[in-house]
């Protein structure tokens, strides 16, 4: 083996540098190419291994759907949400689409959300509160302002990997300190929302 | 010999062994040397890629997040052109923007996917299974991604997540590729003018003559000083780090979402309207039929005629009146007997129920007789309201020969209707369905004698050996002893 010669080793000095600013040429070309240009995002099962997804047990079916409500009527059901994250992230809930009318029944129809362990979209048995409600005897018209996930309740840290919450909702029908006429003004209508829970990463 | 050998391969050793040595530590300088500078130029390039669009008024963005993987990792530049509000956006391509919605404002990259019909965007992350939920409106967009300059931002995320181990290691290692590469290499003439300019500066030395052409005719090597030499690539380094720091950063956070929809409240009817305009009339009688189980039902008027059910009937099924709760009876063969003892036949009355059918026999629906019993085919029996085969209403047919009243319309059609019959003492009666007349007229003759109102089964005629029953549902039954007048059927219709 002999050292390198004076001339080898000014060749491969004075051809270095240009090789770098190619390569370097290539990467940030390649890379902006990819990025940039593509006109669709990944689709089907193809999600990068960061992705996160965020599942409830409904299976389509909504949680409430209450018929013939008479005054002070309640009742107590549960939702599991499932997350699955591949970073840390925060789950929020919060109220879409309120329907509302103008008897104003979504100011009666008090709801009480509490989060914690057990129980499921089929059946509440096991469920045990975590913490303190997110929200207490609040109408549906108050919830229905909470339509952001940066104002959304609950604030569910989740770690790395599969975790589940069941949020148990109660609602009642609370006509107290109402006039029977102003009660009986109420008969007939219609109110509702759809609750969305949304995951985003730290 | 063997003593020789090893003495030979003694002697050998150190004669071979240092120019081997010197040959792969020459070869091994060189490589280094080269891949440092490979580094430099690449780590410099990229530095300036990323940073120089910024002069012309671009903007550099060092991704934090990585939910645009594959296509943008995290630590990757991205650069971008400034967007104003007269360019097209191209759905597909990836902007910066303002994250929609946020309290803290933050810029985030992700891709537009869908322009949506009330002009704002749809976005999303290609990492996303979801498009993301806020509808980002065209002011929020900031920059149209053009280059991306991969790697180059990942100290500035090192440094923001607080990595500092990571951050160390990289900041060492480019701090000795920096100073491994600025060794001059064999017949090399030293070229870096500006960096030896500024090298002079700090150093100790008196400046030599001036820097030399850039064919570089320079006179010998400088004399070797590890400590001068350390401040350039400590400089260069340090220069990394203050352009780091002055990077700003665009998320592109993974978001999904998962919701419960159509969840719905619907109250219900606790007032009795119909009641309460039934109740003004005075009533011989009102059975709403709203028992679910048991025999008896109760007479809802004050006047405690409870009736009695017979016979092949269900209770509990959907009432009449959407304003008025309460449940109906389906009748199969059965009947309801209207009180348990038996009351003079007033001469003026009225009848009054709700039925729904699709029965095509002739029926029995309300009627007076002097028993209670199914097929008691000797009853004395009359004002009686039956509906024929197809339907039409009659009122009268309980005598031969008789002046019964028909009506033209028939009502099998299997939806609710509201029958009233009244009759006067002189006999002068009405039939009304939906609370509207339909037929009047004089009708038969009607005896006087004790007897019960009964629904849904009863002879239908007087003596005439016939009987027949009603299949459908029957609700809300009601009989006055007296004539209810239009305005007052109609009031009732109106309160259903």
């Amino acid at each position: 083996m002999k050292s390198p010669g004076q001339k080898t080793t000014q060749a491969l000095a004075v051809v270095a540098t240009p090789l770098a600013l190619v390569a370097l040429g290539a990467s940030v070309y390649q890379a902006s190419y990819a990025a940039f240009t593509g006109q669709t995002r990944n689709s089907g099962n193809e999600w990068a291994t960061g992705s996160v997804k965020l599942t409830d047990d409904d299976n389509g079916a909504a949680r409430f759907r209450v018929a013939n409500m008479l005054p002070g009527d309640t009742q107590t059901r549960c939702i599991t949400v499932t997350a699955d994250a591949s970073v840390p992230s925060t789950v929020k809930g919060y109220a879409i689409n309120p329907v509302t009318s103008t008897a104003k029944l979504e100011d009666r129809v008090k709801v009480t959300i509490e989060s914690g362990n057990g129980g499921s979209f089929a059946d509440c048995t096991g469920f045990t509160a975590v913490g303190a409600p997110h929200v207490s005897d609040a109408p549906l018209s108050s919830i229905a302002q909470v339509n952001t996930f940066e104002t959304g309740f609950g604030g569910w840290a989740v770690p790395t990997g599969v975790s589940s919450k069941t949020y148990r909702m109660t609602w009642k029908f609370d006509t107290t300190g109402m006039s029977q006429a102003q009660i009986d003004a109420m008969q007939g209508a219609k109110t509702g929302i759809d609750m969305q829970w949304e995951m985003q990463s730290n | 010999m063997t003593a020789t050998s090893v003495l030979d391969a003694d002697l050998r050793r150190p004669a071979s062994t240092p120019g081997h040595t010197s040959e792969v530590r020459d070869w091994t300088r060189l490589a280094a040397v080269l891949l440092a500078r490979i580094y430099r130029t690449f780590v410099l390039g990229l530095v300036v890629v990323a940073t120089a669009p910024v002069a012309f008024g671009w903007g550099s963005y060092v991704v934090r997040s990585g939910s645009m993987e594959p296509s943008i990792a995290v630590g990757d530049v991205v650069v971008a052109k400034p967007w104003t509000e007269d360019q097209r956006v191209r759905v597909g391509r990836v902007f910066v923007y303002d994250a929609p919605a946020a309290t803290s404002p933050h810029l985030m990259v992700h891709r537009i996917v869908e322009l949506r019909d009330d002009g704002d965007y749809t976005t999303a992350g290609d990492a996303n299974e979801l498009t993301d939920v806020a509808p980002l409106p065209s002011r929020d967009i900031r920059a149209t991604a053009v280059l991306l300059v991969p790697h180059v931002g990942l100290p500035v995320t090192w440094f923001q997540t607080g990595q500092w181990l990571r951050l160390a290691a990289w900041l060492l290692l480019t701090a000795a590729a920096f100073a491994l590469a600025t060794r001059r290499l064999e017949g090399e003439p030293p070229r870096w003018r500006l960096l030896r300019l500024v090298r002079d500066r700090f150093s100790p030395r008196p400046p030599r003559g001036g820097p030399s052409g850039p064919g570089g005719t320079a006179t010998g090597p400088p004399p070797r000083n590890g400590v001068r030499r350390s401040r350039t690539p400590l400089l260069a380094v340090a220069s990394l780090v203050v352009v780091g720091t002055l990077a700003s950063t665009a998320g592109a956070g993974f978001t999904g979402h998962t919701r419960n929809s159509g969840s719905a409240w619907t109250a219900g009817f606790w007032t009795q309207p119909y009641v309460t305009e039934v109740l003004n009339d005075q009533p011989f009688g009102l059975w709403l039929l709203d028992e679910t189980s048991g025999q008896y039902a109760s007479d809802r008027s004050g006047n405690d005629r409870t009736g009695q059910y017979y016979g092949h009937l269900a209770l509990g099924t959907p009432g009449a009146l959407p304003r008025n709760p309460g449940t109906a009876v389906s009748n199969a063969g059965g009947r309801v007997v209207l009180g348990t003892q038996p009351v003079v036949a007033p001469s003026a009355y009225s009848i009054e129920l709700w039925f729904r059918t699709t029965s095509t026999s002739s029926s029995h629906l309300a009627g007076f007789e002097d028993d209670r019993d199914d097929n008691w085919r000797g009853a004395t029996a009359d004002r009686i309201v039956t509906m024929t085969p197809s339907g039409h209403i009659t009122f009268g047919a309980w005598k031969n020969g008789g002046l019964p009243l028909t009506t033209a319309a028939s009502y099998n059609d299997g939806a609710w209707h509201h029958l009233v019959v009244t009759s006067t003492s002189s006999r002068f009666s009405t039939v009304y369905v939906d609370g509207v007349r339909v037929v009047s007229g004089t009708s038969s003759y009607v005896d006087t004698y004790p007897g019960y109102w009964r629904v849904g089964q009863g002879s239908t005629g007087n003596q005439n050996g016939f009987t027949a029953s009603f299949t459908g549902d029957l609700d809300n039954v009601a009989i006055y002893h007296s004539t209810l007048s239009a305005s007052r059927v109609a009031a009732h219709w109106a309160a259903r």
